[in-house]
């Protein structure tokens, strides 16, 4: 948040120079440093479902004609196998090339970074035109300096999480790309891609199935506005056309993909027990190994009684939030996908920094609306503390003996409250903002009357 | 109406009348069985049956020899006193007999004098190491076990039954510590004793434990028919006898010590009384107190012989038909194995019989599906023929991928020149 | 006086026993098929220990011809069979691990009877093949039951496996399951003695002297149990129950003069105990002394056997024919006790070394040792080194020969292995995957539900120095409930098997007809594959604070109320009613709002709430009684509900 402000005021080459410099220090990391810091089995970065080692364990398995899903290493989906399990192959002699998969995470992070862009330009795009014809020109005098979507790109490629995430061969790069093609393809309006995006998204991580509403209704409504309850605005009205399409778009996608599954684990196994071993394995939390959630150590102490009411307890965590959002922000579908996601990459079973790099690079498209957000630097340094100090903490546990496991929970715990805090703040901030739009809107009012 | 009124008094008087008899023949009845019976408990139908012994070392880890120790030597003094293999329930939480640390291989001491191995050649360890569980020990008092458990694991006492049940190990308020990991809490075991009791498993039960703080263990106790014995008060420790420097380590509690003291004296015909037991232990040798309970028992202790508990005394029981109760007893179990076995037979039999005339009835079901053809089934038939005939699995997704993505492309292609004319 | 004429008692009894058996034991064979025979083998060991192998075999007719009433067989085993339509069991309960490097690896007795730490128990149902592990799980119960050992452990879905091919070519109603952990102890050996006729009574068992066995350095007891009962086709293959005590024991070497010269050994010394004569009831009773073929071989050098005294001479001296691989013919010693018991004198075999003799045992033809490697409990690999021995390097080098080697290794499921991680190393070198596995049958571990199981067969060159192979593994995380009360001890895995499918070893002597046949000996002469066992792993693993729970429940709990209170209370404040509230108050009192607006510009984080700022006293009034009206409702609801109700 802080380096965003920096780079705002830089011009439009210097995107690109800077978006370029990015990815070839990836490309030099991967190269040149391959096995360095082990990210690859950082609990932090590789969760059980996104490793690359164990989908490398799932596409042996396909080869030797066996279910992936056989055993309890690979819990994504067979599309994920089929595209990035020739690429984990051992090559013959030497060591296991993961050039081309950590090439394609590399080219999945570009990707989405110019998808951010776009969406953020457009965003722009849509506000100043909706400040214009409030006339709230006090505002638009402002964000004219800050284009955010540069600065969503730029946060979202030099973020280290994102870096460390791409070099530590986990699959959320690619999770993250099509969250944001949705997003991207619902913001142009481009009902097929959005539907797309959604699908597969869910597919590949089930938790995005919530951004259903900002999705239908960014297709709906149109890109982010001023609240329409404050402004007497007449100009859109919902087109229930389009989301019909897009409903529709929606099943054939999820259809075809459902179909392609079935082939590709025709003579393994069944779209049953893939549901069992994806979205079960999600839902109940059944791996106990540790990672930067809350989950994981709680369910290795419950008492097995209370299980699954716990269960249950924290999942509707994250669905009870769904309808009150979505009832508050509806005039801003983009920062509703961004709470959404934010939330979800807080509660979920099995979170990663990838998730959170990505929530952290679309609160850059914020940065107008957001820019009086409160604790902003005390966030910063809690993020660095708990980045820096979870490793330490899972090294004196894991590897030394010399610490126990309630070290590396406090880390674990004191990130969640951070993020927590994170997502609260900027809700009741864009609120804020809505509300100073109004209250400066209305003194132009005034004065023109 | 009067002579519906006299039948009425008349057979109301006949009534009562039996009624008195039928009570008075019963108390009679009682009167003669309580003198004829030692026992005075009201119901009629309990004799002292036989004997049970649980005896219970909840401690692991080779520093904890001496309750091991313990349990053995109550094992040992309960087998020369009479109650067989079959009866006693022994559950050793760690070896210590073959442990690596033992000097004496296969041979467990309870004194420095090494006089008497109590590991001899015939122990039968019924639940030892990760088995000895507070589950598992609930299981055992309560009787409700898995199907598969063996009866050499099981308690199969009756309601004539005297149980003596001995716990050491480590303990504190009203707790006691099993394998240093999770515990039995004195109300835990209350309620066994409670459900041993409403389902009829025993007749008088002897609780004895030696723990730090064992009399609390005891303090929720309300059963009828218990005795507990601890070795020591709340907020006082049992402590160990004495050091063997060849073993290294303790080998017996003090507690346990003069109870074997007392024990070792004694033989199957003895008729020592509990209260005997009880007054031999001195609080200054124990360094600590021995508490007993017997609020909860109806007879006097006095009068109680040891034996009662610690030995087995075989009742003959006279019947007037001969052998019918044993009989009963012992052709049930091989009958009721005979009949599983055959209806187990039985289910093979027609699961050999069935599966034919399933085939049989399957094959025209498809011979149906395959004459009452349409096109379309055809064609789908076809289809799924030619889906299950694929063999390039990886290729064909691989090929609905690039598929899946121009289709993306184009769709969006589409609706993005629509939606700009549209606009 | 009394103890002698106990004494007397026993020897009269004893010896009417004898007198009976005798005189009835030709007519008995004639007339059933029960035979029970106990024998006992030695053999003096390289590295100065002495091998000790008791073998008692109990056979019955089938039923079908010989009813359900035994004289010999044990009825527990009789009806367990029955019961659980066993077609063939192995039952070993094992402590220490038997040295393949000095005790042999490639002789029938270390085969069949060197087996892994713990307690393994493998059986072959005759039962549908969706009930086999019905019959499992109660076939472990019962024999947990039987021999005093948490065999029911074995129950559980994750501690049992089916291997398809490398253990045993049979069938798919295999079970195989290993404790490695269990103690091994008298209580397991009295119940396994009482299915002996004579218990330890008499005979050949009554040398079990428990301190004895257990202070040895290997001890190996099993029970293997074979029926042709479910055979379809009607045979005279009746049960054959077979139950072999191995022992390694050092004897007391304070009587041998120098460091040269092998221990002296014999019966009592080892035992301290002797035999007082057959068991009565038994077949045949028989003791014999093995000596290797190097031994012989290096024996011979030195001269004619003299380098050793028998204290008893032996009956028969048969040699081995046809040994294979070109080693060298052994020679065994038989001593019979029916003859020796004549004389009221105790059978006391002794064993005197003259001159002094070194040989080494024939190894198994690979040596193989699994460890762990990595540090850390996060992950690591399992490693099996394999290691050429003289056996292997005798071979014939040409570039089609080929040593064929099965592993078969169960996993515990807390151990992830990554299958695709395995590697095989051959002198160092790391070879491709079509190369050196030959066959790979995988299927591995599901949390919490069963072991991962790994059947593989390797092809390596024949004049490798070397060979490796490596599995990279994940170790996983536990709920603190499936966490042993000593887990900081560690986890073990259990031993794997290799096996050498192109090796058979069986030895083979010429039994002269008058004698009666051994079944120890004939036994021997059975071709068996070579196995050896593997070390067992013990795998350390991270455990979360036992003492937990209830802090981390509050905490956890905590973190969640605090992201929904605070996000819900964000979301609460209604910007718009504040907004008109505002407007109302700027309307009625003048310069307020401003100031509130200010105050609550500062304080954007609370709440709003109204009535906190000074608030007019009519509202206040009003408020007031709306309050009353909802406490007398809620009131009234209460009352009524507990009138109703209560």
């Amino acid at each position: 948040m802080e380096k965003s402000s920096e780079k705002s005021t830089k011009k439009q080459p210097w995107f690109w120079s800077s978006a370029v410099a990015s990815i070839l220090l990836r490309l030099v990391l991967i190269v040149y440093y391959p096995n360095t810091l082990n990210f690859s089995s950082r609990p932090e970065i590789s969760t059980p479902l996104t490793s690359l080692r164990r989908l490398a364990e799932g596409y042996w398995l396909k080869q030797s004609s066996m279910s992936p899903y056989a055993g309890s290493m690979y819990h994504g989906s067979p599309l994920l196998l089929s595209i990035l399990g020739p690429l984990t192959i051992d090559r013959g002699e030497g060591k296991p090339n993961h050039l081309l998969c950590g090439l394609a995470f590399v080219i999945a992070d570009f990707i989405t970074a110019i998808l951010i862009r776009a969406i953020g330009q457009l965003l722009q795009v849509a506000d100043t035109k909706s400040l214009k014809s409030l006339g709230a020109t006090r505002h638009l005098n402002v964000s004219e300096n800050f284009p955010s979507g540069d600065i969503a790109a730029l946060v979202y490629l030099w973020n280290p999480l994102t870096i460390i995430t791409c070099l530590g061969y986990s699959t959320s790069p690619i999770e993250n790309l099509v969250i944001v093609l949705a997003l991207f393809g619902a913001c142009k309006r481009l009902v097929p891609l959005a539907a797309f995006g959604w699908v597969m998204a869910s597919h590949l991580s089930l938790y995005p199935v919530i951004l259903v509403i900002p999705l239908v209704l960014l297709v709906g409504f149109g890109l982010d506005t001023p609240p329409r309850k404050l402004f007497s605005l007449d100009s859109t009205t919902f087109s229930w056309r389009r989301v019909f399409i897009f409903i529709l778009w929606a099943s054939i996608w999820a259809i075809y993909v459902l179909i392609l599954c079935g082939i590709s684990l025709k003579e393994y196994s069944s779209l049953g027990e893939m549901f069992k071993r994806t979205y079960g394995f999600i839902l109940s939390v059944e791996d106990l190994s540790p990672n930067i959630g809350v989950l994981w150590y709680f369910f290795a102490e419950v008492f097995d009684f209370f299980r699954n009411f716990f269960l249950m307890v924290f999942h509707i965590n994250i669905l009870f939030m769904v309808l009150p959002l979505a009832i508050r922000l509806h005039h801003r579908p983009c920062f509703l996908a961004f709470v959404y996601i934010a939330i979800s990459s807080v509660l979920k079973s099995y979170p990663s920094v990838g998730d959170s790099a990505l929530y952290l690079g679309l609160l850059g498209l914020f940065v107008n609306a957001l820019a009086d957000m409160q604790f902003s630097f005390f966030l910063f340094s809690g993020y660095l503390g708990t980045l820096l100090l979870s490793p330490v903490m899972h090294n004196l546990w894991i590897w030394r003996g010399t610490g126990n496991a309630n070290f590396y929970y406090a880390t674990a715990m004191a990130y969640a409250c951070f993020q927590i805090i994170l997502v609260v703040e900027s809700v009741s901030s864009m609120l804020n903002h809505d509300r100073a739009l109004k209250q400066g809107t209305t003194t132009v009012e005034k004065k023109v009357q | 109406m009067t002579n519906l009124k006299r039948d009425n008094f008349f057979s109301r008087f006949v009534l009562t009348l039996t009624v008195i008899t039928v009570s008075l023949s019963c108390s009679y009845v009682n009167l003669t069985h309580a003198a004829s019976s030692t026992s005075s408990s009201s119901s009629s139908s309990s004799v002292h049956t036989n004997n049970w012994a649980v005896l219970v070392c909840t401690s692991r880890f080779w520093f904890n020899y001496r309750h091991m120790a313990n349990t053995l030597s109550l094992y040992r003094t309960v087998k020369r006193l009479g109650i067989p293999d079959e009866r006693i329930i022994l559950m050793l939480a760690d070896d210590m007999a073959c442990n690596s640390r033992n000097k004496y291989p296969a041979q467990v001491f309870n004194n420095e004098n090494h006089w008497l191995n109590l590991y001899g050649d015939n122990v039968e360890v019924d639940y030892r190491g990760y088995e000895v569980t507070v589950e598992n020990f609930l299981r055992v008092l309560t009787g409700r076990h898995e199907n598969a458990v063996p009866r050499s694991k099981r308690l199969l006492s009756d309601e004539g039954s005297h149980i003596l049940l001995y716990m050491t190990g480590h303990g504190g308020d009203e707790f006691l510590k099993f394998q240093d990991s999770d515990e039995l809490q004195s109300h835990d075991l209350a309620d066994a004793v409670k459900q041993m009791k409403e389902k009829r498993r025993f007749k008088e039960l002897l609780i004895m434990v030696d723990t730090c703080q064992a009399a609390t263990l005891f303090s929720q106790l309300h059963s009828p028919g218990v005795l507990a014995i601890g070795s020591s008060m709340k907020g006082e420790n049992s402590y160990s006898h004495h050091l063997d420097s060849d073993i290294g380590v303790s080998v017996v509690d003090r507690f346990t010590f003069y109870t074997l003291a007392f024990f070792e004296r004694l033989n199957m015909y003895d008729n020592s009384s509990l209260s005997s037991l009880f007054g031999s232990f001195n609080p200054n040798l124990l360094l600590s107190t021995a508490y007993y309970r017997t609020d909860l028992y109806q007879q006097e202790v006095e009068k109680v012989p040891v034996t009662n508990f610690f030995g087995s005394v075989m009742k003959t029981i006279h019947t007037a038909s001969a052998y019918r109760f044993i009989s009963r007893k012992d052709s049930n179990q091989p009958q009721f194995d005979m009949s599983s076995h055959q209806s187990s037979d039985m289910n093979a039999q027609r699961i050999a019989t069935s599966s034919d005339p399933e085939k049989q009835v399957d094959d025209p079901d498809t011979n149906v599906v395959k004459k009452g053809t349409c096109p379309h089934a055809e064609v789908w038939d076809m289809m799924v023929d030619k889906f299950q005939s694929i063999k390039k699995v990886d290729i064909i997704v691989n090929y609905g991928l690039v598929g899946l993505l121009t289709l993306v492309a184009l769709s969006t292609w589409h609706s993005s020149s629509s939606s700009s004319s549209s606009s | 006086m009394a103890r002698f004429v106990h004494s007397i008692f026993v020897l009269l009894l004893v010896f009417v026993c004898y007198v009976v058996s005798e005189s009835t034991s030709d007519a008995v064979e004639q007339l059933d098929g029960e035979e029970f025979s106990e024998e006992l083998l030695f053999r003096a060991l390289p590295d100065r220990k002495v091998l000790s192998h008791f073998h008692f075999e109990s056979r019955v007719p089938p039923t079908s011809s010989y009813g359900h009433h035994h004289r010999l067989f044990p009825k527990a085993i009789y009806q367990l069979v029955h019961k659980y339509r066993i077609r063939e069991m192995e039952l070993s309960f094992t402590q220490g691990r038997w040295n393949y490097e000095s005790w042999g690896g490639f002789d029938p007795v270390a085969s069949t009877n060197a087996k892994p730490p713990g307690v393994e128990l493998w059986a072959v149902f005759d039962v549908p093949s969706d009930q086999v592990d019905a019959s499992w799980k109660n076939l472990t119960h019962t024999l947990s039951g039987l021999f005093c050992a948490s065999i029911n452990f074995l129950e559980s879905s994750t501690t049992y496996s089916s291997p398809d091919w490398s253990f045993k070519s049979l069938s798919s109603n295999l079970r195989y399951g290993s404790l490695p952990r269990e103690a091994v102890c008298t209580e397991n050996l009295t119940p396994w003695l009482k299915l002996l006729p004579c218990r330890d009574k008499s005979g050949i068992s009554s040398l079990m002297d428990r301190p004895s066995i257990y202070r040895g350095f290997y001890h190996s007891q099993r029970l293997h149990l074979t029926s042709g009962e479910f055979n379809p086709v009607p045979s005279n293959h009746g049960i054959v129950l077979q139950q072999t005590l191995t022992v390694v024991l050092q004897p007391n070497t304070l009587e041998t003069h120098g460091r040269k010269l092998q221990p002296n050994w014999s019966m009592s010394s080892l035992f301290g105990k002797t035999v007082d004569g057959k068991c009565s009831l038994a077949k045949s009773s028989n003791i014999y002394l093995h000596l290797e073929g190097n031994l012989v071989h290096n024996m011979k050098n030195e001269g004619d056997y003299s380098n050793f005294e028998l204290s008893i001479s032996p009956d028969t001296i048969t040699k081995e024919v046809n040994p294979f691989h070109k080693q060298h013919p052994s020679i065994l010693y038989g001593f019979s006790i029916n003859h020796s018991s004549h004389n009221s004198k105790p059978f006391d075999l002794g064993f005197k070394w003259k001159l002094p003799v070194t040989w080494s045992c024939v190894k198994p033809p690979l040596h193989v040792t699994r460890f762990l490697m990595g540090s850390g409990n996060e992950k690591g690999a399992i490693a099996l080194s394999l290691q050429s021995t003289e056996l292997s390097q005798n071979l014939d080098h040409n570039q089609k020969c080929k040593l064929h080697v099965d592993v078969f290794q169960v996993v515990p499921w807390y151990i992830k292995v990554y299958y695709h991680t395995a590697k095989v190393y051959v002198n160092g070198i790391l070879q491709s995957h079509e190369d050196t596995i030959e066959k790979l049958s995988v299927s591995p571990s599901e949390d919490k539900v069963s072991p991962g199981v790994m059947e593989m067969s390797l092809s390596l060159p024949c004049d490798l120095k070397s060979a490796s192979l490596t599995l990279e593994f994940d170790k996983g995380f536990l709920h603190i409930d499936e966490y042993p009360p000593d887990a900081n001890q560690g986890f073990d895995i259990p031993s794997a098997i290799i096996s050498y499918p192109q090796f058979q070893t069986r030895m083979e002597y010429k039994q002269d007809n008058g004698s009666i046949k051994s079944p120890m000996v004939s036994k021997m002469q059975e071709k068996r594959k070579i196995l050896s066992y593997t070390e067992v792993l013990l795998v350390p693993l991270t455990t979360p604070d036992f003492s937990m729970p209830y802090n981390v429940i509050t905490i956890t709990c905590t973190v969640f109320a605090l992201y929904f209170g605070s996000l819900m209370n964000a979301l609460r404040r209604r910007v718009g009613e504040e907004e008109r509230l505002l407007k109302e108050k700027d309307k009625k009192i003048g310069k307020l709002p401003l100031l509130l607006s200010k105050l609550s510009a500062k304080l954007r984080g609370r709440p709003w709430d109204p009535p906190s700022s000074p608030p007019p006293s009519s509202t206040s009034k009003f408020i007031s009684s709306k309050v009353i009206l909802k406490i007398v409702l809620i009131a009234a609801i209460a009352f009524g509900w507990q009138y109703y109700y209560g």
